[in-house]
């Protein structure tokens, strides 16, 4: 059942994402030949450091989460299936869940598997003109770690029942600050950033369920 | 005989508004039920609490003896469900709607998908996407009936079809009441359909159930009584029974549940020279019953009479 259920959320989200792949692809390869001297851009950028393709790397994970979320849960209220698929024999929380394990591990292949191609392309020797040191990819994987709050949020902001169109959004956008929060904040808070991500992502995740359990679906 | 919906006191408003207001009503097994009320009566909100998509406010109901509250997962196999615009994935085909419904039952009967789908015509391999609304209907029936539910719940099933399409859903579903012991509650603003296969009716007006008694019943309980007066017209005095007055002319029109001697003797008393006392077909008894704006409307008894 559960393989069944995931395999329909993988079908109906794989245009999306293999459109961000490609996307994000599309952007390392821009980045390794802006290294390289092939780019019209500005060339001898260093991976990773200052003004480098790495930080779209994320934000179009960022977009792809939030829209990857909203198709999960808005689009499936809008045309109504929640009602055929919520009647399937499965606990409402099982169906649920696997929306979210399958959004999950989508969005962390998403936005780590782009970063760690790059990144082991500036480590490799004789790529590119720059230093490079794997430390230097740290506030890259931070920016990854932190992105499952939005995808989260999003999944909530679907969810909910909102009066109006605005304040069905404020899920995602709590989501948004903790992401800047996390992803702004100096390099010595890190592990308490970390541990307030995981907190913000597990509430975020027993409200779903809640939402779920307790929301009319009309 | 036992039932297969009991709903108690069933409520649900959505913020000042009460869509549905205490329903009552126990559906027998074995019973074709059709439920009839205009648009906003509250129906698809009654079988969506039915069916635990929407929390009731107050009140509860049972389906095949277990709290729609938290029906569990072995309890939705025994009962289908056809939302209002049969919601299925559009992106997948036939087939793999047809799988993916199967992945979830552990009795699953092939020959009803491939009786239905070869019976219109419906190729496995169509884009759900691309099948008209009435082929739709078909394939919603088609793996509503592979888990040979004891039960089936269809809101507004026949909604945007056309006729002929309809008859053949209808037959379809005539078929399927063929099998013993099966219980079905169906709701349709199309009273044709309901009159050829209900065995009892229920009319839900602005959230209440008005009526729920055997579809005969409700087409004799209602009459038509025209009283034709010379002058001037006099107003109908309120009475028990009285659903509505319409004059025309030198007639007053009345519609009337259970027209009795008391009705008779009020006629006589205001002086109509004829009155005459018409039946209704259950189209025309429908609307005389819920045409207009909100108001109170007689009842009609609810006892639980065999389907």
């Amino acid at each position: 059942m559960l393989k069944a259920l995931v395999w329909k959320e993988f079908r109906e989200l794989m245009p999306l994402i293999l459109l961000t792949i490609i996307a994000e692809f599309a952007l390392v390869c821009t980045a390794m030949g802006m290294q390289l001297g092939l780019s019209s851009s500005e060339r001898g950028e260093i991976p990773f450091i200052g003004t480098d393709l790495s930080a779209f790397i994320v934000t179009v994970p960022a977009i792809f989460v939030c829209a990857m979320a909203l198709m999960q849960t808005w689009w499936e209220s809008s045309r109504g299936t929640f009602l055929f698929l919520l009647h399937r024999p499965l606990p409402r929380s099982e169906i649920i869940a696997a929306k979210l394990l399958l959004g999950t591990v989508v969005c962390l292949i998403v936005t780590l598997l782009p970063t760690f191609v790059y990144a082991l392309w500036a480590a490799a020797p004789g790529t590119h003109a720059s230093p490079f040191d794997w430390s230097m990819t740290d506030s890259t994987w931070r920016q990854c770690l932190a992105i499952p709050v939005l995808y989260f949020g999003a999944f909530l902001s679907g969810m909910r029942p909102a009066r109006w169109f605005v304040s069905r959004f404020f899920p995602l956008a709590a989501s948004v600050a903790v992401f800047l929060l996390q992803i702004s904040a100096p390099g010595g808070f890190v592990p308490l950033l970390v541990a307030f991500g995981l907190a913000v992502d597990a509430y975020f995740v027993w409200v779903i369920f809640d939402v779920a359990a307790t929301r009319d679906f009309s | 005989m036992s039932d297969a919906i009991v709903i108690e006191g069933l409520t649900k408003h959505y913020g000042e508004r009460r869509v549905v207001d205490s329903v009552n009503l126990r559906i027998p097994a074995g019973c074709v039920y059709g439920f009839l009320g205009r648009n906003g009566a509250g129906k698809s909100t009654l079988i969506k609490m039915l069916l635990g998509m929407v929390q009731p406010d107050a009140g509860s109901a049972t389906l095949l003896g277990e709290n729609t509250r938290e029906l569990s997962p072995a309890m939705r196999g025994r009962i289908a469900y056809l939302a209002e615009g049969h919601p299925i994935y559009r992106w997948m085909s036939v087939g793999e709607a047809a799988l993916f419904s199967r992945a979830f039952h552990t009795k699953w009967h092939d020959h009803f998908v491939d009786g239905i789908l070869d019976h219109f015509a419906i190729s496995r391999k169509a884009k759900i996407g691309r099948l008209s609304n009435g082929q739709r209907a078909q394939v919603s029936l088609a793996l509503a009936l592979a888990p040979d539910p004891e039960l089936l719940i269809l809101d507004d099933p026949t909604l945007g079809l056309d006729t002929v399409v309809r008859r053949d859903f209808l037959e379809s579903m005539i078929h399927l009441i063929q099998r013993s012991g099966r219980t079905i509650l169906f709701s349709s603003h199309i009273l044709g359909d309901v009159e050829r296969v209900a065995d009892r009716i229920g009319i839900l007006s602005s959230g209440v159930l008005r009526v729920d008694c055997p579809t005969e019943h409700f087409k004799m309980a209602l009459r038509r009584v025209v009283l034709e007066f010379v002058g001037s017209v006099p107003e109908f005095p309120r009475c028990q029974g009285l659903v509505s007055q319409r004059q025309h002319g030198g007639k007053l029109e009345l519609v009337v549940v259970g027209y009795s001697e008391e009705h008779a003797a009020i006629a006589e008393s205001l002086g109509a020279v004829s009155v005459e006392v018409l039946e209704m077909n259950l189209e025309d008894a429908f609307i005389a019953y819920t045409r207009g704006p909100a108001r109170p409307l007689p009842s009609f008894e609810r006892e639980m009479l065999p389907c």
